[in-house]
């Protein structure tokens, strides 16, 4: 396991029949295979000497150190060679390969691997369209990860593992536990208003990465869950990272985010083997709002049982009636948070099964994963099984066929921001209820009926938390297929022709159930919702590649394809009116039943493109792409846009003479362009038809001369490699622009649209990308690799339209998110506190803070200012240490919670002057001193609450934390070989997201209230959680 | 192979053209979300129903009740003018101009005349005469030019709408008056009434003009031809909605009246108190640590009765307009020397009657005693920790001091247009009347608590998108500029 060094691990070709890479052995690359007696006499050994993608290497020089006596290896890598003693050692040397000195000790026959020098000649990367390509031969950043570092310290969305390990990605995770979604955003933001998540493609098939719901607002949303999510993380080989425009130009408009691709596992030639990976995993939420425990419920300080404040009076013990009768010492009572929520469970299985002749393959996996979330009522379980079929039909015809079936079901996944009632109403309720008396959430009544216990009945917002988990729930089930059939014709040693045809399907069913007595009904009674979900990709390409010497030292290869994609989705959305019989679920039970469907289909895009690589002597490479697309989104005279990239990479050791240390050095440079032809009936207004028949009228203004976005990419890399390859940089630079972007914008709301489309836009990206690796030690037993990534992105708005110089990305919670032309996407004003003309805060006559009258006061920018990744693996024999520390530096987040804690007086914050009052350090308009006193409550009211000036409750989100940590212990096969059927076991002690050593606001600032394009507002989040478990990995 | 990209690309659930059925199923939207105002609750409950001191904010976490504006509710009232409801009255009225619809073309005309008055009624200049403009920025226009406009609208309007009587017109689509032409002919009458008395201070001459028009055209006369819109499951009673959160309750203002005249509506618009049984209102303004204290919280005080629960969501009709209102219009126009068709006393005692009648209170004894009644309003709970006095000293039965009178027409319609607080807090600004208690804190530094709020302030949301023409619209406003303490055109009186 490379995790240090991905740039270098070897990718296996996967489907790719002919070039099986071996599984990278141990540090001196060499097959223990046989063994016997030694005494100090002649032997004889012998044995085969292979290259890292496991062909055998003819003539490579053997020989006996010290003297000229030696061979050569035959035709098929072998060798035989007579030495004097065990303690001899013979020399392996070729052109192009690392020179290997191996002591014979007690073996006769000693198989050898030669390392390409460098480590890099014959790594290969799965670039767009599964197409694999020698990594030195890329033009453009392509970063790989491999499957076996994601496996261990699992998540149950595998998307969020990649987290601090690839440069120039920033994944924040939804806040809603187990079944969330998570926003990926390589290199920064580029669209306004649409689409900036990258696409995910698994094994050539394009993800339909689409959800039900995306978490929505402060006011909150229920996160549908992302497609990437449910993918079975043990299944994963390898995923490779292509950022930049070029890389995922061969994707066109939908890889203009970049995409991510996932290659799975296959089967392997050779006798059956039989993978097994579990583990177990414990989640505890922390970084808990702060409460105060010093006074007690109600308000002014005077007790009031049915406050939902802790303004009341200092908690001493002092007996008080609590709103059920029960009379109880006024105590803070410190657990009440921390003991609502439970210690999370995710158990996760994985089995697989490998193995097959030259002609077939097969690799089948099952997985599951059973989840619990910290909130008592949130779950999930997921199946997944996957099979893979590589067949040969001929020595010209192969096949593949590859079947993916998933199930998952979550229960009760929370809303996020205000209306994730358990959340709220535990973080809100006045510190000095006991737990005790919320846990009886439900009493009956005289007439029998179930009601809230709650000590403010029919509050508007809050609830009792507890009733909220047991008496509002919500289910979700999805089946999901993943299928690809996939023919590939080899013509002739030089050109094949590949045809492919995926489909990406999920049906997905959810039902809610609220019970009589929730407050949140409107008054309906129980509520019973049920919904329908269907969403779909389909892709078929046809791939001809030509690989040809033209010369000796010139080789031309080209790749000629064309492809059709298109998705689709459709809902169907029930809900009740109210029920007849209260708290009786069923459809037929329900009052007026109002019935919603949609159907949606997304623009078919017909693309033709080429690539052509031209090759020099092994060492220069030029490349060339176009593609054209036809998108049926845009008007006729504009469907068609044409596409292309042009990129040069030289491998200057081999080019150079350079010095010994100096192992490899590859520079490249390129300049690619991506195109976009956007969303479907942008183009047209549309009335629309409602429930009952109902004539509706469009609000967002139709775009007639609508046409594809453009974005440029400029790219500089460098990738060099020291002293035997134990230091390493990958450098790299980009720059972005984006034009022609369909927006949509606010009008004046007089237009009768609340919005309406652009093409516009001018939005530039750009920044460094810096991995570098290093093996401060290696010796025979220990070793430690260590990987730093820094990342920074610059985004600047250089221009909107002629007339239009900002646009707003949300207005949420007085909190305006804005794209502004010399700024940068993302900047966030608030309301804040007014200031005289020498910058002094000032007061009202009643000492209250002066506020802002609009939003106005800049509070800063939601992304971060740079992202650090410190990666590490030290090994000591079997043993071995994994951590990965990740810093955030910068961008800003607003806390909801707190403002919220505040104004109702539970947060440790709101003890500030409960005795004394607060006089704040501010002037008069008069230009006096402040002197007025204001209380407590009335200071953090007028700043806090549902609505809060975001300018008091900025904080930075740069943070740093212990982000993995894998502690693990392979068992020597010498001890496995006993129990006959192991072959391989390995056991981690596992821990992820353990500590923050630093960060600003009182909460996790990387949850998300959504995955949407808005950011930097906290609103009652989850808390985050710190997750440690047990995983064990066996081979059979 | 692009053939088939045109019909990819055409929505298969969207319409690019309306057959005249079409035109009709626009009208139900403009109907339900014009009424609800995008958001009854924000638009109108928090803001202009408590403004109008029909309720007094209890929730703690509100604070438009002490006024403040809150700028994500206005947005919601904006679009819910300008993009939930005028988009089909346009639509409606383009689709029918010049054509062989001319009902749906009146009767659309009428309707937007009604949404449009209630949103310049709360900001003053608004985009009025550029609405519909495809440019980055639209103009507002002066508050006089729109008035100018709505009487012209609206006689143009009746005038299509009498002429065509026999033509018939949205029928079932038709949530207020199921297709009946002569009370959709009554309504645009009784519109142009309630307009004119309100530029009565500073347009006298023509508000006589238009009021006397009016009346000639004929407008409301019976409660059996009040406005009211049907709710369905899908439309509901908004104010119904909102009532079991226990945000607002009967103000003091509603209890000293109600109480001291021993009105019979009290019991039809309020509950007695869950704790303790008693009538209480509450003292608008109150800060959260007084909110949540004793005799102030919502168990003590008087929330809507049963009728208005959220349970009668889909079968409590909305109120849109009374006959009762047109009745009282025309008591203050005979006071002022129209010809109104009666003696002001005859249709202010007409006014409280037909108010009766509109609450199912038929007994003629019972309304005649009302009508009659001398008893004064009373000094609302003291309990709530403030000496408060009546509001008042005029009984119900109609005085003999010309400026008694006024009071009296314009205290009666306030109770009569419950819980209609759109109307209710524009005509307290025209007229000064009923009187208003103080609040107890104002949290908006424009304004203090003993003086009435005037107008909402212009929206982020325009300044944002529309910034020049709110700056031009700022100088329409006059001298006191983009506040709340600003008087509205028609703003000249008490």
């Amino acid at each position: 396991q490379e995790l240090a060094r991905q740039e270098k691990s070897p990718v296996p070709y996967g489907a790719n029949l002919d070039k099986l890479v071996p599984e990278k052995t141990t540090s001196n690359s060499i097959n223990r295979t046989e063994s016997i007696n030694a005494d100090q006499i002649a032997v004889t050994v012998s044995g085969t000497v292979t290259a890292p993608d496991g062909e055998s290497l003819p003539g490579v020089n053997v020989l006996l150190k010290g003297t000229n006596i030696g061979t050569v290896t035959n035709l098929d890598g072998e060798y035989s060679l007579s030495v004097p003693n065990a303690a001899s050692i013979i020399v392996f040397s070729f052109i192009g390969y690392e020179t290997q000195e191996i002591v014979v000790n007690d073996r006769t026959v000693i198989d050898v691997m030669l390392e390409d020098v460098g480590g890099d000649l014959s790594e290969v990367v799965v670039t767009a369209m599964g197409i694999k390509r020698e990594a030195k031969s890329l033009t453009y950043s392509a970063q790989v990860v491999d499957g076996s570092s994601l496996d261990e310290a699992r998540e149950t969305n595998v998307i969020n593992s990649l987290q601090g390990k690839v440069a120039g990605v920033t994944i924040t995770r939804s806040a809603t536990g187990p079944g969330g979604n998570s926003k990926v955003l390589l290199r920064g933001s580029r669209s306004i208003t649409g689409n900036n998540q990258p696409l995910y493609v698994i094994d050539g098939v394009p993800l339909n990465n689409s959800t039900r719901e995306s978490g929505g607002g402060s006011f909150g949303g229920r996160d549908g869950g992302g497609g990437i999510g449910m993918i079975n993380p043990d299944n994963v080989e390898s995923m490779t990272v292509l950022k930049g425009a070029s890389a995922a130009a061969v994707y066109g408009s939908a890889g203009q985010n970049g995409a991510i691709i996932i290659t799975t596992k296959s089967g392997k030639e050779g006798k059956i083997t039989v993978d097994y990976n579990g583990g177990i995993t414990m989640d505890q939420a922390f970084a808990l709002p702060k409460r105060q425990y010093e006074y007690g419920q109600g308000d002014g300080g005077v007790y009031s049982p049915s406050s939902e404040h802790s303004y009341g009076p200092k908690a001493e013990g002092q007996d008080v009636t609590l709103w059920n009768g029960d009379t109880v010492p006024l105590t803070g009572q410190p657990d009440n948070v921390s003991d609502f929520f439970r210690t999370g469970t995710t158990i996760m299985n994985s089995i697989s099964a490998s193995g097959g002749s030259e002609k077939m393959l097969t690799y089948f996996s099952y997985g599951n994963a059973n989840a619990q979330g910290v909130l008592r009522n949130h779950d999930l379980t997921r199946h997944n099984f996957d099979l893979k079929i590589d067949n040969k039909i001929s020595s010209k015809l192969s096949f593949t066929t590859k079947l993916t079936y998933i199930q998952e079901e979550v229960d009760n996944k929370p809303y996020t921001g205000e209306r994730g009632y358990p959340v709220s109403s535990i973080y809100r309720s006045p510190t000095s209820i006991p737990l005790s008396a919320m846990q009886e959430y439900a009493y009956i009544d005289e007439a029998g009926i179930e009601k809230q216990n709650y000590w403010k009945p029919g509050s508007s917002i809050l609830s009792n938390p507890y009733w909220n988990l047991n008496r509002d729930l919500f289910n979700e089930k999805k089946d999901r297929l993943i299928g690809l059939f996939q023919v590939k014709y080899e013509f002739n040693d030089w050109m094949n022709l590949q045809v492919r045809g995926s489909l990406d399907k999920t049906m997905e069913k959810t039902e809610r159930k609220v019970y009589n007595d929730t407050y949140t009904t409107y008054g309906l009674g129980s509520i019973y919702d049920v919904g329908d979900y269907t969403r779909q990709n389909s892709n078929v390409d046809a791939l001809l590649s030509i690989n040809k010497g033209l010369s000796e030292k010139l080789d031309l290869s080209v790749i000629l394809g064309g492809a059709v994609q298109q998705g689709s989705s459709s809902s169907l959305f029930i809900e009740s009116n109210g029920l007849y019989k209260q708290n009786y679920f069923f459809l037929s039970n329900a009052k007026a039943p109002l019935t919603s469907n949609s159907f949606y289909e997304s623009p078919q895009v017909q693309s033709l493109f080429g690539t052509a690589t031209l090759s020099y002597n092994d060492y220069l490479f030029l490349e060339a792409t176009g593609r054209n697309d036809w998108s049926s989104a845009l008007p006729k005279d504009n469907q068609s846009y044409f596409y292309p990239s042009v990129g040069l990479t030289g491998i200057v050791t081999e080019m150079l003479s350079m010095p010994k240390w100096v192992s490899y050095g590859k520079v490249r440079a390129s300049l690619a362009y991506s195109g976009s032809g956007g969303a479907a009936y942008r183009d047209r207004n549309y009335y629309s038809v409602a429930r009952g028949g109902l004539i509706g009228t469009p609000t967002v203004r139709s775009l007639p001369t609508y046409k594809p976005e453009m974005t440029s990419a400029f790219e500089l890399g460098a990738e060099w490699r020291f002293f035997d390859a134990r230091l390493g940089f990958d450098f790299t630079y980009y720059y972005t622009d984006t034009k022609n972007q369909l927006i949509t914008i606010a009008t004046p709301a007089a237009s009768l649209f609340s919005s309406q489309y652009i093409n516009a836009g001018l939005i530039n990206n750009n920044g460094v990308e810096i991995s570098m690796d290093i093996v401060p030690v290696e010796t025979k037993d220990f070793v430690w690799d260590a990987m730093f990534n820094f990342s920074k992105n610059n985004n600047k708005i250089i221009r909107l339209t002629d007339e239009i110089t900002s646009a707003v990305l949300t207005d949420d919670r007085q909190v305006l998110v804005l794209a502004q032309v010399g700024g940068s996407y993302g900047d966030m004003y608030a309301v804040g506190w007014q200031r005289d003309d020498l910058g002094r805060p000032l007061v009202n006559d009643s000492g209250s803070p002066m506020l802002t009258g609009g939003k106005s006061v800049p509070v800063g920018n939601f992304n971060p200012n740079y992202n650090l990744g410190f990666n590490n693996k030290i090994s000591y024999k079997n043993l071995s240490l994994g951590f990965l520390l990740d810093y955030r530096n910068g961008g800003t987040v607003i806390g909801g919670t707190q403002a919220l804690l505040d104004a109702d007086g539970h947060s440790e914050a709101s003890l500030w002057g409960r005795e004394d009052g607060i006089i704040l350090d501010a002037y008069t308009l008069n230009g006096e001193k402040n002197t007025q006193s204001i209380t407590s409550q009335s200071y953090f009211g007028s700043i806090g609450e549902r609505y809060p000036a975001g300018e008091f409750y900025a904080y930075s989100a740069s943070n740093l934390r212990l982000r993995e940590v894998v502690l693990s212990y392979n068992f020597s096969s010498a001890l496995v070989s006993k129990t006959k059927f192991i072959e391989k076991a390995s056991l981690s002690f596992t821990g992820r997201n353990l500590l923050f050593l630093y960060k600003d606001a009182p909460f996790d600032p990387e949850l998300l209230l959504g995955t949407g394009n808005a950011g930097g507002t906290e609103y009652n989040s989850l808390p985050t959680t710190r997750s440690m478990g047990l995983n064990l990995k066996l081979t059979f | 192979c692009t053939e088939n990209f045109e019909a990819r690309n055409t929505s298969p659930t969207g319409l690019e053209t309306l057959s005249p059925e079409d035109v009709k199923s626009l009208f139900p939207n403009a109907l339900y979300r014009g009424w609800n105002q995008g958001s009854y609750q924000t638009g109108q409950n928090l803001t202009a129903d408590t403004y109008a001191q029909f309720f007094a904010g209890t929730q703690p976490a509100f604070a438009s009740h002490r006024y403040v504006i809150n700028q994500s509710w206005m947005r919601s009232f904006w679009t819910g003018t300008y993009v939930s409801t005028l988009p089909s009255l346009f639509t409606i009225v383009n689709e029918t101009n010049g054509g062989d619809l001319p009902t749906l073309n009146a009767i659309a005309r009428i309707w937007r005349v009604f949404i449009m008055n209630r949103t310049t009624d709360y900001f003053g200049p608004i985009p009025y005469s550029e609405i519909g403009s495809d440019g980055l920025e639209i103009a507002y226009d002066s508050q006089k030019d729109i008035y100018y406009d709505f009487f012209k609208e609206l006689e143009e309007a009746t005038t299509d709408l009498k002429n065509n009587l026999d033509i018939v017109s949205y029928q079932e689509k038709d949530l207020i008056y199921q297709g009946d032409n002569e009370k959709w002919l009554k309504f645009g009458n009784t519109l142009r009434l309630r307009l004119a008395l309100r530029i009565s201070g500073v347009e006298p001459e023509m508000a006589r003009v238009e009021a006397e028009a009016a009346l000639a055209g004929g407008v409301m006369e019976n409660y059996t031809e009040d406005a009211f819109m049907a709710p369905t499951s899908a439309n509901f009673n908004g104010l119904n909605r909102i009532s079991a959160w226990n945000e607002f309750r009967m103000s003091a203002n509603m209890e000293s009246l109600l109480l001291g005249y021993n009105d019979p509506r009290l019991a039809i618009y309020f509950e007695p108190a869950k704790a303790d049984g008693e009538w209480r209102g509450a003292r608008s303004g109150m800060i959260p640590a007084e909110q949540t204290l004793g005799f102030n919280t919502y168990d003590y005080t008087s929330n809507l009765s049963s009728r208005f629960h959220p349970e009668n969501q889909s079968t409590n009709p909305m109120t849109v307009m009374y006959s009762a209102e047109a009745y009282f219009l025309r008591a203050e126009g005979a006071l002022n020397g129209w010809n109104m068709g009666g003696t002001a006393e005859e249709l202010y005692n007409k006014g409280i009657e037909m108010s009766l009648r509109t609450w199912g209170i038929m007994d003629d004894a019972v309304i005649s005693e009302y009508i009659n009644g001398t008893s004064l309003p009373i000094a609302p709970a003291p309990e709530n920790g403030w000496n408060t006095p009546p509001l008042t000293d005029i009984p119900v039965k109609f005085s003999s001091d010309l400026e008694k009178q006024r009071e009296q027409v314009g205290t009666q319609k306030w109770l009569a247009l419950f819980p209609n607080g759109m109307e209710g807090w524009a005509e307290m600004r025209r007229s000064g009347y009923p009187k208003m208690y103080p609040l107890i804190h104002s949290d908006n530094d424009d304004i203090e608590a003993d003086e009435m709020i005037r107008r909402i302030v212009f929206l982020d949301l325009e300044r944002t998108s529309n910034g020049n023409a709110v700056e031009a619209a700022t100088s329409l406003l006059g001298d006191g500029g983009d506040k709340v303490s600003t008087r509205l055109w028609w703003d000249v009186g008490n």
